[in-house]
């Protein structure tokens, strides 16, 4: 009997889920990044300058809330990338990438299905990571702020499917030991202003941000985080995220049938 | 063959090994660079937020350098004691290695060339970016020290990787994971910040924390800033930790090696 897609994923989600059943000291890790990026931030800034002067800049009431928030946002809305590049050398190191390409299942489909368990969960950890130290500084208002960040990551990553799944077909092509192209992830998180203003940017990274969906996810972030009215800002990222959702795919849509060809063709098993 | 001429061979064997590497595998390499540099700019920019544009010109220095150091620090533990468990035991290469009587840790050790030209090139690039903020500054005083600074840094961070990855090899769990210790100390050990910038009790950790001693030595190597104990005492510690640290992780491995490895084998044959 031919799988349908939603088996796929069902089984995706049951190998996820299984592995950090397995790797428990990979998800404490999971809990803990968020606060070690924010603890080194602070650190870093209480020494050598003062978060009055950050808040300003910044634009934000609280900036210790603030880099919570973006650092929820960093550690989790690029994951997509990542987990499906790694999802295909993971299977080549174990010797099950032959099976996987071997199943009637397409292969962009396959990629997409192995990447919905990541997209959803781990943002899912690293915003209840967040939880407490939201509700420490905010009260109930953090965490409302912190649990609706959750759905804008998600609408952050739907832009970003076709891109990871063409990203995996290179990562196979080019028979290195890592995934070469893992420096999307930061170069994203560094135009997208994620712990600070993409003025600072020169001009050229700046045209670039308008173009990258993350960036709608860490204004999103701010203007929550914001002295002033959020509700405008909010609506416009939102439209944005959705408008790039679109055009990313339909990019990527033609792009994905050679990618798959040129996989089974020389990817090394 | 006499005992120097043996380890000179594989000291040859082991440099070649990991330059030959770094190349076969360049475009991980290539991205891998960029992967830090990218990420420390992240920090980077962020960090400068928080400063007082007229203080710019004396912290960004200070800065740059506390992170390239910490930067050098946390690529040397990932890269010797992570390859030991991901990549050395997975591939069956510590008892191929022991069985042909060569160094485990001098194999180990060789990851040294990565680490190095990966910082060669992340490093400017992080430099480049740090000017288009804060505008030119100078970044060295004196070279000469600065090397040793450096130098001293590495040996201390190289034992304690090799200590890792001894731990590693008797525990079966990845060396990095057991480095609780790297983001903690880049704030209170003195990596990050001048330890006379430190408030009191920080300041008492930051100068029980080997890695202090070297960076203070580079922060006054790059700024002129003076070190909290002098700089001839800051030489001499420096110096005799780095040793000291080696020194330890040898005959930590030894013992390991004796009375674990060849008893009962290497465990945590798999990736999981």
């Amino acid at each position: 009997m031919p799988s349908s897609f939603l088996d796929v994923v069902a089984a995706e989600f049951y190998a996820f889920t299984r592995f950090y059943k397995n790797n428990r000291a990979m998800m404490v890790a999971a809990f803990i990044w968020p606060y070690l990026m924010v603890l080194i931030l602070l650190g870093l800034g209480y020494l050598f300058g003062s978060p009055k002067q950050y808040a300003e800049r910044m634009g934000v009431s609280n900036p210790v809330f603030f880099i919570i928030s973006a650092s929820t946002v960093a550690m989790s809305s690029t994951f997509i990338l990542d987990d499906v590049a790694n999802y295909t050398l993971y299977n080549r190191w174990n010797g099950t990438l032959p099976y996987i390409l071997l199943t009637p299942m397409r292969l962009p489909k396959q990629l997409l299905a192995a990447s919905l368990p990541s997209t959803l969960v781990s943002p899912a950890i690293s915003v209840s990571s967040a939880l407490p130290a939201a509700l420490y500084f905010e009260g109930l208002r953090g965490a409302g702020i912190i649990a609706g960040l959750y759905a804008v990551i998600v609408l952050g990553m739907l832009p970003l499917a076709g891109l990871a799944v063409l990203i995996a077909g290179l990562v196979l092509t080019a028979k290195e030991e890592t995934n070469i192209a893992s420096s999307i992830t930061p170069f994203l998180l560094l135009v997208s202003g994620v712990f600070y203003p993409v003025t600072v940017l020169p001009r050229a990274l700046q045209l670039v941000a308008a173009a990258v969906p993350v960036k709608y996810v860490v204004d999103i972030a701010r203007a929550m985080a914001s002295t002033g009215s959020a509700t405008h800002r909010v609506f416009t990222a939102i439209y944005a995220l959705t408008l790039l959702a679109f055009a990313y795919n339909a990019l990527a849509a033609p792009l994905l049938g050679a990618v798959e060809k040129r996989v089974k063709r020389y990817a090394p098993y | 063959m006499p005992p120097t001429s043996k380890a000179l061979r594989q000291l040859i064997a082991v440099l070649y090994l990991h330059g030959i590497r770094t190349w076969r595998y360049k475009y991980s390499f290539i991205n891998s660079s960029l992967n830090t540099m990218l990420w420390i700019t992240i920090f980077l920019l962020g960090v400068i937020m928080f400063v007082p544009e007229h203080e710019l010109p004396v912290v960004a220095p200070q800065v740059f350098w506390g992170i390239a150091l910490w930067n050098l620090i946390s690529y040397t533990v990932i890269y010797v004691s992570g390859w030991t468990t991901w990549f050395l035991v997975t591939t069956g290469l510590v008892e191929e290695h022991l069985l042909h009587g060569l160094s485990v840790p001098m194999l180990l050790a060789g990851r040294l060339v990565t680490v190095i030209a990966e910082a060669a090139i992340a490093t400017p690039l992080v430099y480049l970016v740090l000017r288009g903020v804060a505008g030119p500054m100078k970044l060295v005083d004196n070279p000469l020290l600065l090397v040793y600074g450096l130098a001293t840094a590495e040996a201390m961070a190289l034992g304690y990787a090799l200590l890792l990855a001894t731990l590693a090899l008797r525990l079966s769990i990845p060396g990095p994971m057991l480095d609780i210790t790297n983001f903690i100390l880049f704030i209170v050990g003195g990596i990050a910040a001048p330890v006379a910038r430190l408030p009191g009790p920080l300041r008492t950790v930051a100068l029980l924390t080997p890695y202090s001693h070297a960076a203070e030595l580079i922060r006054y190597a790059a700024t002129g800033a003076k070190p909290y104990l002098g700089t001839w005492s800051e030489i001499l510690i420096s110096g005799a930790l780095g040793a000291a640290l080696l020194l330890t992780a040898h005959a930590v491995y030894k013992l390991v090696e004796s009375k674990h490895l060849r008893r009962y084998g290497v465990r945590g044959v798999g990736r999981m």
